[in-house]
């Protein structure tokens, strides 16, 4: 199996601050990853790396074998990594049916366009009743709902979920949870953040622990904490 | 009131709303696609009809009208490329992008009065006609590019309408200014669509401005006019709508149009400034603004 997307000694930050501090991962075809971890930490730094929003300092990132370090966001989109970001507002003003056909904006994405609408109104039915309403009036889950539609929309060989749950109510959680646990057993690579370490658990392969901007755990690597473990170890207080 | 007074307004309001509606439509686009009110708008009219002349006239190249329009038409899309790199662009990343444009695009403004003087000097110039004579629809004489203007007016507006709501494009046009960066997360090239926005903008500012020439005559400041006049429109027909600007360009001419026949030149102005303050008042969101 090759690897998909390689991180390697990724350092970056903001300004003249440090996030990452050398942080590297690997992540093979058609696995799914978790990533957890303390707030302000640096995963969505290490996202925002990943798909060209932000410049690594030092260190590579390589998706399907080629540098992507530098290239701009649009080409690592036409390269099938797609960047669902956290809190997305995606665009207020647009219809749902609008931004989803922004969602297939790429070349790559176009000739799959009716096939993954259907797949998507399938995942969120909701979202095809409430097609002409604005994005702007959506609810909190209706618009995680869309976010992560335009990114199915995208084509995604590799589809990043930056906290799709985060502030919403139990009852969409598990709506959503079921969403995309479907969508990782399809043959989509995933990586999920999330701060609901059970959630982790029952969608994805392995689990990352991302803590100043360092990966501390890695549940692949034997002899490292295995998922029960980090569940303990980080969050046995309040389980 | 005669039928003959009542075609002589209609008549010239058709023709004023038709050349307020192409002016003011390229001011809104980029107004209410990117938030960025163009100041030199007026001047890149003004530019476009210098073109048009340079190309078209005997006393420039002489190719013609028609290729003096083609071409000015042409010119001032690639001007509006340059004009989105040098002006625009630099400060897209800022938090202030709205306060900077300001005053880069009135910078512009005065750097592009200031070349048409410097090249084409402060005389007047003149358009050649683009029919001999004028031409007569029910009764009503137009001169031809009074006729163009009407006619080309909706075509073009229809065309920017189904552009801007029907196409993935133009769709993106609309979409990038809302959420930047969710637009390159999708693929969206953020500053080509800026691009092609000030484009087109500029090409319908080069557009009415050689169909202003050519009803009336072309000097270095020709823009400043239309430019307030635009303004007025797209703040009359709503902020951030674009089927508003091009109905509130229409009912402007109409009004412009039946005041000058009634009340004369001198103190339309006045009286358009008056109707606006007070429908204002009334609506501050605009005329088809929404809440
Ligand atoms: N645009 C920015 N400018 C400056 N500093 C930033 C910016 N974005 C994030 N930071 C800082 O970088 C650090 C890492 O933030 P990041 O968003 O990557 O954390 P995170 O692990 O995703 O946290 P959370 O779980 O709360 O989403 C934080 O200290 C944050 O304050
Ligand atoms: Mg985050």
């Amino acid at each position: 199996m090759s690897a998909l997307l390689e991180v390697a000694g990724a350092v970056t930050g903001y300004g003249r601050t440090r996030v990452l501090h050398g942080l590297s991962l690997t992540l093979n075809e058609g696995r799914s990853l978790g990533v957890c971890g303390p707030n302000g930490h640096g995963k969505t730094t290490l996202m925002r790396a990943v798909s060209g929003l932000l410049r690594l300092w030092e260190g590579d990132v390589r998706f399907d074998g080629k540098s992507i370090a530098r290239s701009a966001p649009q080409s690592i989109v036409e390269a099938g990594l797609i960047h669902v970001p956290q809190g997305n507002r995606l665009f207020p003003e647009l219809s749902v049916a609008e931004n989803l056909r922004l969602g297939a904006y790429s070349q790559r994405a176009r000739p799959n366009e009716a096939e993954n609408l259907e797949r998507v109104f399938a995942l969120f039915p909701k979202l095809k009743t409430r097609r002409s309403q604005k994005c702007r009036t959506l609810s909190g889950g209706e618009r995680q709902m869309l976010s992560i539609g335009v990114g199915v929309m995208a084509q995604p060989r590799l589809l990043i979920l930056d906290e799709p749950n985060l502030g919403l109510a139990p009852i969409v959680k598990e709506e959503l949870g079921e969403a995309i646990q479907d969508i990782a057993e399809r043959d989509i690579t995933l990586i999920l953040i999330e701060q609901d370490i059970e959630f982790i658990m029952s969608v994805t392969n392995h689990t990352l622990v991302v803590e100043q901007g360092e990966i501390t755990v890695d549940t692949s690597i034997a002899g490292d904490m295995t998922h029960e473990e980090i569940v303990s170890r980080y969050f046995g207080e309040n389980a | 009131m005669s039928l003959d007074a009542i075609q002589s307004i209609l008549s010239s309001a058709v023709v004023l709303g038709s050349l307020y509606a192409i002016m003011a439509a390229g001011l809104a686009l980029t107004w209410t696609t990117l938030g960025i009110f163009n100041f030199a708008h007026g001047a890149l009219m003004m530019i476009g009809a210098y073109f048009a002349w340079q190309i078209g006239a005997d006393a420039g190249f002489g190719l013609g009208v028609a290729a003096g329009m083609a071409i000015g038409v042409a010119a001032l899309v690639g001007l509006g490329v340059v004009f989105e790199r040098l002006v625009i662009r630099p400060f897209l990343g800022s938090r202030q992008v709205v306060l900077i444009t300001v005053i880069t695009t009135l910078a512009a403004m005065i750097f592009i009065q200031n070349s048409a003087l410097l090249t084409w000097g402060p005389r007047m110039k003149q358009m050649p006609p683009v029919l001999p004579q004028g031409i007569s629809v029910m009764g009503i004489s137009f001169s031809a590019a009074e006729l163009l203007i009407v006619i080309a007016a909706p075509v073009t507006l229809i065309a920017l309408w189904l552009f801007l709501t029907r196409t993935r494009l133009g769709t993106a046009v609309r979409a990038v200014a809302q959420n930047p960066e969710a637009a390159a997360l999708m693929g969206l090239n953020v500053s080509r669509l800026y691009s092609l926005a000030f484009a087109v903008s500029a090409g319908l500012a080069g557009f009415s401005g050689i169909l202003l020439g050519s009803m009336r005559f072309i000097t270095p400041t020709m823009g400043v006019e239309p430019l307030i006049k635009a303004l007025v429109v797209v703040i009359f027909g709503g902020l951030g709508s674009l089927g508003g600007t091009i109905g509130a360009a229409y009912i402007i001419g109409f009004l412009e149009a039946t005041s000058i026949y009634f009340i004369g030149l001198y103190w339309t102005p006045a009286l358009l400034f008056l109707v606006i303050i007070v429908v204002l008042v009334i609506r501050p969101q605009g005329l088809f603004g929404k809440e």
